[in-house]
């Protein structure tokens, strides 16, 4: 059989679908393929196994297994778009040759030497845009493929997924790219293109001008498919790859928070297990923490302390305060001294009568306008009272009214029936 | 001498003792924050409460929280999560941009596949308005003027980074 490259490509194009399908097959095991699985393609394809060897574009390694030539690899990603993306060290390196390419050429004087440099910096700089781009494609391809999920994996495989891209790959080639740090390769190629900007009008030689002038417009578009490339990479690839991951993340949680959920409903396990968010408790407070008469208060003592005199905040000498709070415990002894009285058949004039009880052991003898709308409060509190006593109130408007005389109001009020629903 | 509280003193204080998150688009969320030092010691002060001051939104935190809230809000957001993304919806962008009825929260949960979670939690469909209602009051969404709909507030960012949590503890072997 007659082998060249004329009948290799006319191999290539007759056989087009089984070189796509032997291609991404080896690519799923870094182009390493086992002789049992290349003759299972050979075979589904109608391929002559022996013909394929012959063509070379499977090289025997022993152990009955076989590798694409890294000539095929490159060129065949190429024809079908579809790049693999070797870690991170293969782009960084790139970064330091080129560094160590452009610091040996301002020294250089020798002319073939000067030669094989430009030649060399313009070969680099040529395969490291072309990784820059491929791999940016790919993992923009491969990004947006996992976001539409079609190969089903399940949320905890995507978000240990997209990590792993966002760790290794993508900030790792964002960070090549950044244009501000001073050893990133856009300052080293900034560098190269205005030494090379400068030498291909004043180099004494015109075949070494030619040649800056060649890796002055090579740099120079570098650059601007790198800073396109970079703006791909912050714009689109690391916010999609980063809620992908979020997105992934939440959904994980959610499964898995409604998995223990059902353990729990299980008797599997407990709920002081699991965790949960601290939501403030409402219910231990009352609304009457925070008095409307704060400021006037605090501007009274305020006013007390900013005199000469000595000022002293200390209980009456019977120990017993002349304030009444309706604090949380106040509130509850009156709902359940509510509970107990039921029914009650006018309700504002038991307010009265148990405040009055109350005043009496505690020697207060006024009930001011606040004392008594504090307790009246009682009528709008059932809910609580269906919560803590499961009892639901039902109140009952009659026609008639009363008058309540307060110390600093009268007031006529209806009267109010209340009783167990 | 003037006596004088911080600009909002009344607001800051009534809304963050009865459970409610302040978020920032309110004005009383900029006095907080200029203010932030004093409320800290307040809160500390006055009630043994840690005040907690994020980017987006400011709540109380106490020794004593409200597990039957918790318990039932984690699963409710839990379980719309799982059947918006089954719907194919972003979630993070459903809950943080999307407007929702209480009707449609209804459907989902009626056909929802961990219909025997949400019955565990006691959150029945026809329950969901009083659930809403208390979500409300917390300033975790805003119900709109017609009070049918409603979108999340920031302070939905809890619950976001309480699954995250539960996912990085999955994916260290944690739990």
């Amino acid at each position: 059989m007659n082998i060249n490259g004329k009948s290799i490509l006319g191999f290539l194009h007759r056989h087009y679908d089984f070189v796509h399908r032997l291609f991404s097959v080896a690519k799923l095991t870094n182009f390493f393929i086992n002789e049992e699985t290349l003759k299972g393609i050979c075979k589904n394809c109608e391929i002559s196994f022996e013909e394929l060897k012959s063509y070379r574009i499977v090289r025997p390694q022993g152990n009955q297994e076989y590798s694409l030539p890294a000539v095929y690899v490159q060129f065949l990603s190429h024809l079908f778009a579809d790049f693999s993306i070797p870690l991170h060290t293969s782009v960084d390196k790139y970064r330091k040759s080129i560094a160590d390419y452009s610091t040996e050429l301002w020294r250089e004087k020798e002319y073939n030497k000067l030669n094989d440099l430009i030649n060399s910096l313009i070969s680099e700089i040529e395969e490291f845009g072309e990784i820059v781009e491929n791999r940016t494609q790919q993992l923009l391809k491969e990004t947006r493929a996992l976001k539409s999920n079609l190969s089903q994996i399940d949320y905890l495989e995507k978000t240990k997924k997209a990590s792993y891209w966002i760790d290794n790959y993508i900030i790792p080639l964002n960070n090549i790219l950044e244009r501000d740090k001073p050893d990133s390769i856009y300052q080293e190629l900034t560098r190269i293109g205005d030494f090379a900007s400068r030498q291909q009008y004043a180099h004494p030689s015109f075949e070494i001008r030619s040649q800056f002038a060649t890796l002055y417009l090579y740099s120079k578009n570098i650059i601007d498919e790198m800073l396109k490339n970079s703006a791909i990479i912050s714009r689109e690839l690391l916010p999609l790859a980063e809620r992908i991951k979020s997105e992934s993340q939440i959904l994980t949680g959610a499964v898995a928070h409604l998995e223990d959920m059902k353990q729990v409903a299980l008797g599997l396990k407990k709920m002081e297990e699991l965790p949960q968010i601290p939501f403030f408790e409402t219910t231990r407070l009352n609304h009457t923490l925070y008095s409307d008469s704060f400021g006037l208060d605090a501007k009274f003592l305020w006013g007390r302390i900013q005199e000469n005199e000595k000022f002293i905040l200390q209980p009456t000498e019977n120990q017993i305060f002349a304030t009444w709070f309706f604090d949380l415990e106040t509130k509850n002894y009156y709902k359940k001294k509510l509970i107990q009285d039921l029914p009650i058949d006018n309700f504002f004039g038991w307010c009265y009568t148990a405040l009055k009880a109350e005043f009496q052991d505690i020697q207060l003898q006024a009930i001011n306008r606040e004392h008594f709308f504090a307790i009246s409060s009682l009528l709008f509190l059932n809910e609580e009272f269906e919560k803590e006593f499961q009892i639901k109130l039902e109140t009952v408007f009659e026609p008639e009214k009363i008058e309540i005389q307060l110390k600093d109001l009268i007031l006529e009020m209806p009267k109010i029936r209340l009783k167990k629903n | 001498m003037i006596f004088e509280t911080p600009k909002n003193h009344y607001e800051i204080v009534n809304d963050l003792l009865k459970g409610k998150f302040i978020i920032w688009n309110e004005p009383h969320f900029d006095s907080l924050g200029k203010e932030q030092d004093f409320y800290k010691k307040f809160f500390k002060d006055s009630f043994g409460y840690e005040l907690i001051l994020r980017k987006e939104f400011a709540y109380l935190l106490s020794k004593v929280t409200n597990e039957e809230f918790s318990k039932r809000f984690t699963v409710l957001l839990s379980v719309l999560c799982y059947e918006w993304n089954l719907q194919g919806k972003d979630i993070k962008d459903y809950l943080d941009y999307g407007s929702f009825s209480s009707f449609e929260i209804q459907e989902l949960l009626k056909n929802s596949n961990y219909k025997d979670i949400l019955d565990f939690v006691r959150i029945k469909e026809e329950g969901i308005e009083k659930i809403i209602k208390e979500l409300d009051q917390r300033n975790i969404i805003k119900l709109d003027n017609s009070k049918e709909n409603f979108k999340f507030t920031k302070a939905i960012n809890l619950f976001f980074e309480f699954a995250q949590d539960i996912a990085a503890q999955k994916i260290d072997g944690k739990l």
